[in-house]
């Protein structure tokens, strides 16, 4: 069977959904083939967009910092070839904030109204909260999950749940008062408690969507409510920190309903994967393409291509049991880097899957025959991180791939996210605000291509 | 000692520790779970999970990272192992295309085959009529009473007799499946009539047998492979180029033991062969409209279709509903939600199917639908019977059926 397309988009994680939203805005024909979920599924769903500079400890105070510095430094890190067109010197920071702040307004536009609506900008960075007790920068959160504004007289209670394995509110309380205590800010009083709420009957082996779930049925956050109360009372709360369990349908409805009945402050922390603010993210820009009209196929791999002359113009893609071949006249590749498939490794080096592309290291030499292990440093923690994070493929300004020579490996395939090289989103901070940029960026250039034919 | 000797010795000794070796035709399936890696991403999408909780049910995860690991142990996860529908939800979302439905069914076989008195009892009833009668449904005893329970259903739902098309030299082998030979036999005459209608060279089985579905998801391995074998036998014989079913289990099972058995003929569902092979222009100028003003439908994707055979099959359903005049589709939101009938789980965890199926049953009954239609007979009983409890009037019907009521006759 065969389909046509203006544009086709490998992957569907924050890349591939934020390429395929900004095709579609520019009114491309479009469709998704993911062949599961990846990355952006897994993460806490903070999109960072910068933190930190590779082997500093000083965290970024906002976005737009992060972006100067980047720039400045890494000429061929994502973020600066999204201000490459421009060539007047200094003035590629200029460009690349503008489409890093584009991408983020329209983030904001598709997110509303969704469950994972989102809030923050470039002009400061968030400190949020993990279930860990710690902090992490990033620039933008979903609403429910922005820590609250507190003072010396607040009074934070963190609060678990009897057998959900991924939270220990004691541990959380014990790490937030010891880092609290040696920035010297409030919140000065921090309590922790845990209360009972299974919603299948025992209170042994309750996984956070299980509880999301059940906020999101009727009365169920009420109920929540009735049980936070005696802790409330008890501890004097003026805030309430919840592992991100708000809901997957109406997250900031169950936390008013919170707020309201127990007349407190409460969000949500950072998570380990499988979060629910993950899923939430997922979902709502899932829901989003569905408005523009786009499909995504799920299960569909793309496993093959045909090229003609500097184009590509067919895409094979399996499902269990069937195949589909695509004929775009754009393709976008958003395969995601380890996680989602678009890069794997083996004892002879890395390569990226589908079209054979050139792999490249963090000093942009080649990976071929180079074993992963290598590419990692013996330290596991470490503020330069690993070089095996930052190997990806290499583009040209208009986020195109490039061949084994450095030439356009076809005029008409764009990339976008973690399947690119240049930087290094675990130490960097910056893994969903990259995917979202380029993905924006890289939409738009394909669109701009169909125009031009 | 030879090799073949030695090969069998080594199994004896396996055998005494419980331990049965992989077929070759499994060891994909082993593989994939080997690529597991832990992200645990799948427990948030399994509808069992979402139903029952991960305290009764441990869920995908789990039964990649633990329950199959331990080819000795596999006894011990009988009483979790058999309550996965096999809806294949984890497999579509999981980064590493982790196999769990059908790992699932390669440790149940190891239980059946060396543990059977942990097999939940409420299977051997289906057991029993597979091995005595060689389909999932037992016959009927009197003939007559079966034709005049056809004719009956035939009357109700206005369809027309077409007999039964036996012969040598068909192009296409109709296989409507134990459902619609025993139970739903409306569905058996609306694909003959379909067939009929548009001309297509078909023929039925002289001797219907299952190919092998339910035995498989016991765990009963070697009734799953001899039922393949004789369907295989005579589909080779009869020499036909395709094979199509109106049954969503029996398209991916008969796709999965063609595959496996490489039968070299394709499997198609009837809404594939309509939009593909007949032509949707044609099947559009074939239908009318059974009535004035406008049937509100919603649609159900069985499992088998969209996630164990291919998400494009639904598309070819939406198309056929939309080919025929006066029907307005409305979506439920919820229309690929597992409807608790996959796996067996409906045989001996009623509790949890009828969990698995409020999902279904609450998005359905949301819409403003007067109808529900599915290209799956054994969805079409879950539904009714979930829908029925929970005090519905929206009536279900089989696709192909609901083709074949508004097919223009002559
Ligand atoms: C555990 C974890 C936590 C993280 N937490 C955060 C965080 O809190 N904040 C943050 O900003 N960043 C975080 N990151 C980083 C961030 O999640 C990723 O950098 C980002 O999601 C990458 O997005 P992507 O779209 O490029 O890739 P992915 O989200 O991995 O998407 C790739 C997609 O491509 C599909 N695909 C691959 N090959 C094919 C093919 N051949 N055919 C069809 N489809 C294909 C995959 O199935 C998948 O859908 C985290 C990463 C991890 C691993
Ligand atoms: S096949 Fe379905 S029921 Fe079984 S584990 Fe996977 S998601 Fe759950
Ligand atoms: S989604 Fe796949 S890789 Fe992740 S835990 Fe589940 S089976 Fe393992």
């Amino acid at each position: 069977m065969e389909l046509e397309t203006d544009v086709l988009v490998i992957g569907g994680g924050m890349a591939g959904l934020a390429a395929a939203c900004s095709a579609a805005d520019a009114g491309a024909s479009v469709i998704v083939v993911r062949k599961g979920h990846g990355a952006t599924a897994d993460s806490s769903g903070a999109i960072d967009i910068a933190g930190y500079l590779p082997g500093g400890n000083t965290p970024f105070q906002s976005g737009r910092e992060g972006l100067r510095a980047i720039t400045g430094l890494f000429p061929y890190h994502p973020y600066s070839v999204l201000g490459q067109e421009s060539t007047e010197t200094g003035s590629q920071f200029e460009k690349a904030l503008e489409r890093v702040e584009h991408s983020v307004n329209m983030l904001k536009k598709w997110l509303s109204g969704t469950p994972a609506e989102t809030i923050g900008s470039l002009e400061r960075n968030i400190s949020a909260v993990t279930v860990l007790g710690t902090s992490k920068p990033t620039s933008l959160l979903q609403k429910t999950m922005l820590p609250p504004d507190w003072d010396d007289d607040s009074i934070l209670l963190f609060e678990g749940f009897a057998g959900n394995p991924d939270f220990n509110a004691v541990l959380a309380a014990k790490t937030f008062m010891a880092e609290r205590a040696r920035v010297g800010e409030p919140p000065k009083k921090i309590a922790d408690s845990e209360l009972t709420l299974s919603p299948f009957g025992k209170p042994y082996n309750v996984s956070p969507v299980e509880i999301a779930r059940h906020l999101d049925h009727p009365g169920g956050t009420a109920f929540l409510a009735d049980s936070l109360s005696k802790d409330v009372e008890r501890t004097g709360a003026t805030h309430i920190a919840l592992p991100p369990i708000l809901g997957l349908k109406t997250p900031a409805e169950n936390r008013r309903i919170l707020e309201d009945r127990l007349d407190v402050q409460v969000f949500e922390l950072l998570s380990f994967p499988p979060s629910v603010p993950g899923l939430r993210l997922l979902r709502s820009l899932d829901n989003t393409l569905a408005g523009l009209d786009v499909r995504i196929l799920e299960a569909h791999e793309a496993m093959n291509y045909e090229q003609s002359g500097n184009r590509i113009v067919r895409v094979q893609c399996k499902t269990h049991h069937r195949s589909l071949d695509i004929l775009p006249d754009s393709v976008i590749l958003a395969s995601g880097k380890f996680i989602g498939g678009g890069i794997t490794g083996s004892e002879n080096g890395l390569s990226e899957r589908l079209f054979g592309l050139p792999v490249v290291s963090e000093d942009w030499t080649s990976t071929d025959g180079i074993r992963p292990q290598r590419l990692t440093r013996p330290i596991s923690i470490n503020s330069r991180g690993h070089a095996l994070f930052a190997c990806g493929v290499a583009v040209d300004m208009h986020l195109r791939p490039l061949d084994g020579s450095g030439n356009t490996f076809a005029e008409n395939l764009f990339s976008a996210g973690s399947v690119l090289a240049g930087y290094n989103y675990p130490v960097e901070k910056s893994g969903l605000g990259v995917a979202l940029a380029t993905g924006v960026f890289a939409g738009t250039n394909a669109a701009h291509a169909l125009q031009e034919e | 000692m030879s090799e073949e000797e030695a090969y069998e010795f080594v199994k004896g000794t396996l055998e005494e520790e419980g331990i049965v070796p992989f077929h070759d035709d499994e060891l994909e399936t082993v593989k994939s779970i080997e690529n597991c890696i832990n992200c645990g991403l799948c427990i948030n999408h399994c509808p069992v999970v979402a139903s029952v909780g991960l305290d009764r049910f441990s869920g995908p995860r789990s039964i990649a990272v633990q329950l199959t690991r331990s080819p000795p142990e596999y006894w011990a996860t009988a009483d979790t192992i058999y309550l996965c529908t096999g809806c294949g939800t984890c497999r579509e979302v999981c980064p590493k295309n982790v196999d769990i439905p059908e790992i699932v069914n390669i440790v149940r076989a190891r239980i059946f085959k060396t543990r059977r008195d942990l097999v939940p009892k409420g299977l051997f009833g289906v057991h029993e009529t597979l091995t005595d009668y060689r389909t999932a449904f037992e016959p009927w005893d009197d003939v007559e009473e079966k034709e005049a329970s056809r004719d009956m259903r035939i009357e109700r739902l206005g369809l027309k007799f077409v007999p039964d098309r036996i012969k040598d030299e068909a192009d296409v082998l109709f296989y409507p499946g134990c459902q619609a030979e025993e139970r739903a036999q409306e569905v058996r005459e609306a694909g003959k009539m379909i067939l009929e209608h548009f001309g297509i060279n078909y023929t039925l089985l002289e001797e219907f047998n299952c190919c092998g579905l339910p035995a498989r998801l016991m765990g009963d391995d070697e009734t799953a492979r001899s039922l393949a074998a004789d369907l295989r036998r005579k589909v080779k014989a009869l020499g036909v180029s395709q094979v199509v079913t109106t049954c969503a289990g029996c398209t991916s099972s008969l796709n999965d033991i063609a595959r496996r058995d490489e039968w070299g003929v394709p499997v198609y569902h009837m809404v594939e062969y309509l939009v593909h092979e007949v032509g949707l222009d044609g099947v559009r100028s074939a239908l009318k409209a059974r009535s004035d003003g406008v049937l509100k439908v919603t649609v159900h994707d069985p499992c088998h279709l969209i996630r164990h055979t291919s998400r494009q099959t639904m598309q070819d359903a939406l198309a056929l509903l939309d080919a025929v005049p006066g029907v307005e589709i409305v979506p439920s939101g919820v229309s690929d939600s597992c409807c608790g009938g996959g796996g067996l789980v409906a045989y001996h965890a009623k509790d949890v199917a009828s969990a698995v199926t409020q999902e279904n049953v609450g998005g359905i009954t949301h819409t403003e639908a007067e109808r529900v239609v599915t290209p799956c007979p054994l969805c079409t009983a879950q539904i009714e019977a979930s829908l029925f409890r929970d005090g519905s009037s929206i009536e279900v019907d089989d696709l192909s059926v609901f083709i074949a009521q508004r097919l223009v006759m002559e």
